[in-house]
């Protein structure tokens, strides 16, 4: 009786095969399926190095990656200032692409810790190679650091915003405390900064300010100033100078 | 001379030999029917699984290497119907994150069983597989029953070499304590 039906389950298959109701997929199909895997990884490491060197960019740029050495209020303002969606978008392609790759013998016979860090590391490393290449400044229309000093602010103080879509919406003008610019003049206890807006700004420092140790600041010197507005003015709470 | 392999049968499917195909299911009707009891526990459902497996072989036997070993190929169709069918009817609790693949472990070495202490292994095991998850119930089944190595199950589950060896080493534990409590009982 078992044998009866378990000829019957065959002869099924067969019969459907006979018919031309069970076909086999062509050749092509599974071709094809490797293809589409293969161009899901190239676009998820893509994805991946953009937004990553799009964050690094955009960290550098604003200076907030400056912000965590002022201590714990400086962590803090560094924790609010993190475009949270961009990193949360940087995850997100990490995980697609582990999931994805995870589908070849070469990551599936190693544990998931070694996959992980090995894609980790392409995004990292990646993304940082990728972020001090020309693109985010070509596609964000910003002037470089030794170029802001060269430009004249069209009407009066304001200038011309930095960088159009995706990266005026991240970029500087998000932020209240975090400022970054290059020194146009000293007078006095204020400091003069031009930022990447080529707007002139109004730094005053305290005697509380947390200034660079060991460094006189002059004019052309690029800073970063974490500091709460008052009034036209910038309250610094701390002066990071960059590239010494 | 007649082709003998899986691999050359395989090849000849591949080209459209229908008889070719028969004779795939005649040799692995019984070894996937038997790998289907160890999850499933309603024959219907088992004859239902074992057509849907070879179903699945026949649509997808292009996809197929004929310059790799065919049983393992097979038995990953297998196990795949057997996890959709597991999810299904919800009675097997199916982890979506395995810790045991996190980290990296020591490479398990290969136990040389005897043939004696195999077949009293695959008697215990016929009584107490019920008491094991599926997670370390397959590569048990894999390795006493259908014979495999380590680098094969580990083919099949795609799942570190060193993760299968594990796995088996935990599953032997489990047993063991299921036995023990058995005749203290």
């Amino acid at each position: 009786m078992e044998n009866q039906s378990k000829q019957s389950a065959s002869q099924k298959i067969i019969a459907a095969v006979k018919s031309g109701r069970l076909k086999m997929r062509p050749k092509w199909h599974f071709i094809l399926r490797a293809v589409l895997w293969l161009a899901g990884i190239a676009a998820a490491v893509l994805a991946a190095l953009y937004f990553f060197s799009l964050l690094m960019f955009i960290a550098r740029e604003t200076g907030i990656w400056a912000a965590p050495v002022f201590g714990w209020r400086g962590v803090l303002i560094f924790l609010a200032s993190l475009p949270w969606m961009l990193v949360l978008l940087v995850l997100v392609f990490i995980l697609a692409l582990e999931i994805l790759v995870r589908h070849y013998a070469f990551a599936y016979r190693l544990p998931l810790l070694y996959s992980a860090l090995a894609v980790l590391l392409l995004v990292v490393v990646g993304g940082i190679l990728l972020a001090g290449s020309p693109l985010h400044r070509m596609l964000s229309h910003c002037p470089a650091e030794n170029e802001i000093l060269k430009i004249p602010p069209p009407n009066g103080n304001g200038g011309p915003p930095c960088g159009t879509g995706v990266y005026r919406d991240l970029g500087p003008r998000r932020f209240k405390n975090i400022h970054r610019g290059t020194i146009e003049n000293i007078d006095g206890a204020n400091i003069i900064l031009k930022n990447r807006q080529l707007e002139n700004l109004a730094v005053v420092i305290t005697k509380k300010t947390r200034l660079p140790f060991g460094a006189d600041l002059s004019a052309g010197d690029e800073i970063v100033v974490v500091g709460d507005w008052r009034g036209d003015k910038i309250e610094a709470f701390g002066v990071r100078e960059i590239g010494r | 001379m007649e082709e003998t392999t899986d691999e050359s049968i395989a090849a000849r499917v591949q080209k459209g030999d229908i008889e070719a195909f028969t004779r795939l299911m005649e040799r692995y009707e019984k070894k996937i029917t038997r790998y289907a009891r160890k999850f499933l526990a309603d024959p219907d459902d088992i004859k239902d699984i074992v057509q849907e497996v070879f179903t699945k072989v026949y649509i997808n036997i292009k996809s197929f290497d004929v310059k790799r070993k065919f049983s393992p190929w097979i038995y990953r169709v297998a196990h795949n119907e057997f996890v959709n069918a597991l999810k299904k009817k919800k009675s097997e609790k199916l982890s979506f994150i395995d810790f045991d693949l996190v980290l990296p472990r020591r490479e398990a070495k290969e136990t040389a069983d005897s043939e004696v202490d195999k077949k009293d292994l695959r008697r215990l095991l016929d009584g107490h597989m019920r008491s094991l998850a599926a997670k370390y119930r397959e590569p048990l089944v894999l390795y006493y029953y259908e014979e495999m190595s380590y680098r094969e199950i580990a083919e099949v589950l795609r799942l570190p070499v060193s993760t299968v060896g594990i796995r088996l080493q935990r599953a032997k534990n489990i047993l063991k304590k299921s036995i023990d409590k058995k005749i203290f009982n």
